[in-house]
């Protein structure tokens, strides 16, 4: 099959964006990421993975309308696409097919 | 948002303010927005996690983390123009400005005229300087290589002295005793002993030679020498052997290869054998130790007598070299060095009521720090000099660099419009800034390509200017090429950058709208003014400089030394001294009837010399001893040299005649005054010295003489006495003459010297000569400083003279006007020149007291000095503000002659 590449983080991001729905920017994505994973990953990592999904198609993003709460600064908000979408489902089926035929391995207990 | 309970709402914490700088500053526009806003709202939720300080920590990080290409890059438009480097681009800016060139031929060549003249200079300043640095860089062992000095207390007239050189028994002591001297050397400079030449002979031909060295066999393994024939560690094993240098085995046997040849040797001893054991070269390298040859120290005579000597107070004439193991402490051995010569020769010194101290120099060090210490091997020259010729040469490239800057602002109204027009359709500032830049560098290499084969082709003259003599060698040495590389770089940036910054700023809309240069225009002029005065300020103090050396100079070649220098030949019998035939030659010379009188010397003044004594007045004892050097002399030195007496009487032939147990001596002022004796007690009296070995030497003060410059005079008068020596052992003849025909007189001579000593060459000095060659460091600043106040004159000349055409041209229509209006060619001249002239006054003023430090820092090295006086900054002040004059004027009268009708009538 072939499909765009994924990092792990990318993934990671790419999921947060899809489960934020169209409610997400760059600080819910990192507030939600370290919530969920209990990583500690910085901004400027959101954003440059943000931006190479873009730049690949799998999130698609506009600005948002100006707050006051960050000086009047707009948000840019992000959307999956079909296409990312997609991808994520790709992967998760890959997974799943793995799971699928894993049959409990008896580990070794001198291992 | 919620704020901390205990935070008013009114304050918000704010991140760092430079941080936030940084990331407008980096941070590509299109970006900026989202990410500071995702950052201050983060950086609010860290705050009340974390507080404000950690918070703002986090930002910085969160900071230096965005500065990334991602967040960096630009967004690229449609419209954008290529990078300024594009090849394409760099192409286009060598045309345009060869283009400008060609356009513009005579400022192209008063730009290029300059910045070559300036590179020859800067170029040869640089080279000379990198080779006078390369000196001992060579040996393997280079870093571990090291010279003892001995600095000695309590002597002569300053009370202290440093010497290059130290007692002979300390290189093999110091061997032995320490382990981290692998290698110990030591070189003795028989010119020291008075043996000022040898003769070589080889079959029937002779020949004299001047600087051979003697040298402990170690020597070969402690330095590296290129050997072209010979075994370098085995060399010097073998005594009456020699290694000579290849030019030396030419000039002997017309082949380099001259291994096991002999030659008869006349120097300390006569006719001795020598076989040749190795002929070297200096293809390895500079070094401070370049004699024509190298003879063992185990030999008789100086070799027997250094060896033997165990002197650890005095005898400072043996040049003392260690080779020392990788990681030895320099200072723990200085301390052991001192350690030894306390436990070894503490006694000694304590008798001779002499301090001394050792020192270790890096062998590295020893070419660029010659004026530190006195008996130099060879000539040096010291970091001092060479960093004050690296400033001036970098003056004299800024002084051309000034030149294309003014130049270039100058014409600025005239370029303005291609500025406005290329902004307009599109140009950036970086395109133009690297369009004005690649101009600059075109010059600088068109000045640097011209400059190499000029300085190629004017090294034989610069080499007389510096006293140098260096050939370069630009295909092996790397080094040169950067050197030209970096200078050419920096000369174009320094030149080109602020015309770039200056022609790209302007506003093409202001441009365009009145034709006229931005509000800047005066700015740049003021500037403009500025670089002419720095420029002059650097002629100026070149000028007054000039002028203050050369007066030193004169001064010092000028002043009474105590001595009659004039007319005096010096003929030197070192060869057959004490011999009775020295007699016989002094009776045949004195007969002529040129000759007024002759003297023998040990060491005529301004000779080196080399013999020292304590001596202490009756009623003393050593620890009132001063020390003195002393010349043997005959009964004639007063009378030859016109030296005034000034109590006692002068020697009698009976005090030279035959040696006698209680010498007699006539000493000198300062010697008299520093042993505490009275002018009317003097003669007649006994002064002692103790020897190490219970002895007492005696000598009987028959006279006291004036003071004489016997030796450099930036050096102040050291106690001296003349020995009355037995003429024939006095090898230095000096004769007064009294001749019309020098060469006649000479060939008089000659005929006297074939017919007694037809092997031996014969030569012959002049006094005057002689004490002038002292000066020969002061004669060769005095050049460089000539040289480069003409070179900074001519160029500064050049770029007024440029500016000079442009207000000329700019001038024209009012110079028009007022002759129509009645003004003369003289107020016309005065008007335009005005403007400059006043410019230069005030350079001079600048200037004055920057000379004053300068030169007074040169000045006081000399215990004979002059005084700076007024009128030599009026002087200087008058030359440069007519040689400016004179420049300017060339392109006012001109202007002012012309025809009215023409300049009023175009447009």
């Amino acid at each position: 099959m072939k499909r765009n590449y994924l990092g792990e983080f990318e993934e990671l991001v790419l999921l947060s964006v899809a489960v934020l729905d169209g409610k997400a920017y760059g600080v819910a994505l990192l507030q939600e990421i370290n919530a969920q994973t209990d990583r500690n990953i910085q901004l400027n990592q959101v954003h440059a993975a943000l931006q190479r999904l873009e730049d690949k198609g799998m999130v698609a993003s506009a600005m948002g309308e100006p707050t006051a709460e960050r000086g009047g600064r707009r948000k840019r908000f992000f959307q999956i696409t079909p296409y990312g979408l997609r991808t994520l489902e790709d992967i998760q089926n890959i997974r799943n097919s793995f799971w699928s035929r894993l049959d409990y391995p008896k580990i070794d207990p001198s291992l | 948002m919620s704020h901390a309970p205990n935070q008013t709402p009114k304050q918000v914490p704010k991140p760092p303010r430079w941080a936030e700088s940084f990331l407008e500053w980096f941070c590509a526009p299109h970006l900026l927005e989202e990410i500071q806003g995702d950052l201050h709202e983060a950086f609010l939720i860290e705050v009340n996690k974390l507080g404000l300080k950690r918070a703002q920590f986090w930002y910085f990080r969160e900071v230096l983390g965005f500065f990334r290409p991602f967040a960096i890059r630009r967004k690229p438009t449609p419209y954008s123009s290529p990078s300024a480097f594009h090849p394409t681009m760099i192409r286009n800016y060598l045309n345009i400005a060869f283009r400008n060139l060609s356009k513009n031929r005579l400022f192209a060549s008063l730009n290029v005229f300059g910045l070559t003249i300036g590179t020859i200079c800067c170029l040869y300043i640089l080279l000379y300087v990198q080779n006078e640095r390369s000196y001992d860089q060579h040996h393997a062992a280079a870093d571990r290589l090291y010279r003892i000095t001995t600095e000695l207390k309590n002597i002569g007239a300053t009370g202290e002295e440093f010497l290059n050189s130290c007692s002979p028994p300390i290189a093999a002591a110091a061997k032995t005793e320490f382990p981290e001297v692998e290698m110990a050397t030591r070189m003795v400079n028989p010119e020291l002993f008075g043996i000022e030449r040898y003769l070589f002979k080889v079959d029937d031909r002779v020949f004299y030679e001047k600087t051979g060295y003697l040298v402990d066999s170690t020597f070969f393994k402690t330095f590296d020498y290129h050997f072209i024939a010979g075994n370098p560690a085995k060399a010097l094993d073998a005594p009456q052997s020699i290694v000579i240098s290849e030019a030396l085995a030419i000039k002997l046997f017309n082949t380099p290869y001259a291994l096991n040849k002999t030659i008869n040797i006349t120097g300390q001893l006569a006719d001795e054998v020598f076989k040749v054991t190795g002929v070297f070269n200096g293809n390895l390298g500079n070094t401070h130790l370049m004699p024509d040859f190298f003879m063992p120290m185990n030999s008789r005579g100086l070799g027997d007598f250094t060896r033997q000597d165990n002197t650890w107070a005095g005898n400072n004439f043996a040049y003392t070299y260690f080779k020392l193991r990788p990681g030895s402490n320099i200072q723990v051995l200085e301390t052991k060095l001192n350690d030894l010569l306390e436990h070894r020769g503490g006694d000694q010194l304590r008798q001779m009521k002499m301090k001394k101290i050792l020192h270790l120099q890096p062998v590295i060090a020893i070419h660029t720090s010659a004026t530190d210490g006195k008996l130099d091997v060879s000539k040096g020259t010291s970091e001092r000099f060479l960093n004050m010729l690296l400033l001036i040469a970098g003056f004299i490239q800024l002084v051309a660099c000034i030149n294309f800057m003014n130049l270039s602002t100058a014409r600025s109204t005239r370029r303005a419009k291609e500025v406005g027009v290329r902004k307009a359709v599109g140009a950036g500032r970086s395109t133009l800034i690297a369009q004005f830049l690649s101009e600059s560098m075109v010059m600088t290499l068109l000045a640097v390509g011209l400059a190499i084969p000029l300085v190629i082709v004017l090294l034989p003259w610069l080499n007389e200017i510096t006293g140098a003599d260096f050939r370069l060698n630009m295909v092996q040495n790397g080094w040169s090429w950067a050197i030209i590389l970096g200078l050419a770089l920096l000369t174009g940036i320094i030149s080109g950058s602020y015309p770039a910054f200056y022609l790209s700023s302007f506003n093409p809309l202001s441009i365009f709208r009145g034709m006229k240069t931005n509000k800047s225009g005066s700015g740049a002029a003021y500037l403009r003014k500025s670089l002419v005065i720095s420029q002059f300020v650097i002629a100026s103090v070149l000028i007054i400089g000039a002028l203050v050396v050369q007066r030193q100079l004169n001064y010092l070649l000028q002043q009474d030394m105590g001595f009659d220098k004039n007319q005096k030949m010096i003929f030197s019998l070192q060869m057959v001294q004490g011999s009775p035939e020295v007699e016989t030659f002094r009776n045949r010379v004195s007969a002529l009837p040129e000759i007024k009188a002759l003297a023998g010397m040990s060491a005529y003044p301004g000779q080196f010399v080399p013999n020292d004594i304590s001596l202490y007045p009756e009623g003393g004892n050593m620890n009132t001893a001063q020390i003195i050097r002393f010349a043997f002399a005959d009964e004639h030195f007063l009378k030859t040299l016109k030296i005034g007496l000034l109590a006692g009487r002068n020697f009698l032939p009976q005090d030279t005649a035959q040696t006698i147990q209680e010498g007699r001596v006539i000493i000198n002022e300062t010697a008299l005054k520093k042993l505490g004796i009275q002018l009317e007690r003097a003669p007649g009296m006994v002064i002692k010295s103790d020897r190490a070995d219970g002895n007492q030497f005696h000598y009987t003060i028959v006279g006291v003489m004036k003071d004489i410059n016997f030796e450099r005079m930036s050096e102040a008068v050291d106690p001296y006495m003349v020995y009355a020596g037995q003429v024939r052992n006095l090898p230095q003849v000096v004769a007064d003459v009294n001749a019309n025909d020098y060469a006649a007189l000479i060939k008089k001579v000659q005929v006297i010297w074939n017919e007694m000593f037809p092997s031996i060459p014969f030569e012959y000095k002049f006094l005057d000569q002689e004490v002038a060659n002292l000066y020969q460091a002061e004669q060769v600043f005095s050049r460089i400083v000539n040289a480069f106040t003409m070179i900074a004159i001519l160029i500064s000349c050049l770029g007024l003279f440029g500016l000079a055409v442009f207000a000329a041209e700019q001038r024209t229509k009012e110079i028009g006007i007022r002759k129509v209006l009645g003004a003369s060619v003289g107020n016309l001249t005065a008007l335009l020149a005005k403007d400059f002239v006043i410019l230069v006054m005030v350079a001079i003023v600048i200037a004055s007291p920057i000379a004053w430090y300068l030169l007074n820092l040169w000045l006081k090295d000399f215990a004979y000095r002059i005084q700076i006086e007024w009128w030599l900054y009026l002087l200087a002040g008058g030359i440069a503000i007519l040689v400016a004059f004179l420049t300017v004027c060339t392109q006012s009268i001109r202007l002012a002659r012309a025809n009215p009708i023409q300049s009023l009538r175009s447009e």
